[in-house]
């Protein structure tokens, strides 16, 4: 793979330091991007007292009830 | 990119924590961000990467953008953190070339790393973050300009003077076999 001419080299650029990360490094860092999605950016699911909330809530409910 | 899917539904998968949109991102990012801080010779090119992603994860909701520019965004965050570790004295350019994984497989495989390493190493700081840049990161001289913050212009001219002193160093080779 040793190549004189400059496209060459700069291919040889691409195969001497474009590879994968190793599979263990690989999996310990996508446990660590799901932990700090946890850590920083709460998982937005639904609400499902959504409805609860509202009818507790005393500045709503003055509106609401008779 | 990204295997045919479609950039926006991986994004807004990441953004709402779906496991595999974050591998999808990482299987695209990882192998060019890890080629680059390995070329670069941090101390720590697996941990880098590591907090690079994690950055990602942490700023990704203030992104917007497209697929290159998620790219060049790593590449950015990369490019600093290197920087960072420059300042801090951590890396360390004296040190022989780590060769990828891979290389330990091959026995004739080491001596052409070295060489590309050895090759890499005439150039200066500069150019060789314009010449990995675009070669591993695959970016273009417009985009490489918006990670090491430089005119496009300047790019282009460490470009050539990187690449002038590559072919004149090949050049130099092909005289001496």
């Amino acid at each position: 793979m040793s190549s004189s001419d400059l496209a060459g080299f700069l291919a040889d650029v691409r195969a001497a330091y474009l590879s994968e990360p190793d599979e263990t490094v690989a999996s310990r860092h996508l446990e660590a991007i799901a932990r700090e999605y946890e850590a920083t950016l709460p998982r937005r699911a639904p609400d499902r007292d959504w409805w609860r909330k509202l009818i507790a809530n005393r500045f709503v409910r003055r509106d609401v009830t008779p | 990119m990204l295997h045919g899917r479609n950039f926006a539904a991986v994004l807004h998968a990441a953004r709402m924590g779906d496991d595999w949109a974050w591998k999808a991102l990482y299987d695209e990012l990882a192998p060019g961000l890890l080629g680059y801080l390995r070329a670069r010779r941090a101390a720590r090119p697996e941990e880098l990467l590591g907090e690079v992603m994690l950055q990602i994860v942490r700023d990704l909701a203030s992104f917007g953008g497209g697929n290159w520019d998620l790219r060049v965004w790593a590449f950015t965050i990369a490019h600093n953190r290197l920087r960072d570790e420059e300042a801090r004295g951590a890396a360390k350019p004296t040190e022989p070339i780590r060769f990828p994984a891979t290389a330990h497989l091959d026995p004739l495989w080491a001596p052409s790393v070295e060489r590309v390493g050895r090759l890499l190493a005439l150039l200066d700081r500069d150019e060789q973050n314009v010449i990995l840049l675009r070669i591993l990161g695959e970016l273009t001289c417009e985009e490489v300009g918006k990670v090491i913050g430089e005119e496009v212009d300047t790019v282009d001219a460490l470009q050539l003077q990187g690449l002038e002193t590559l072919r004149s160093e090949l050049a130099k080779e092909v005289a001496t076999i």
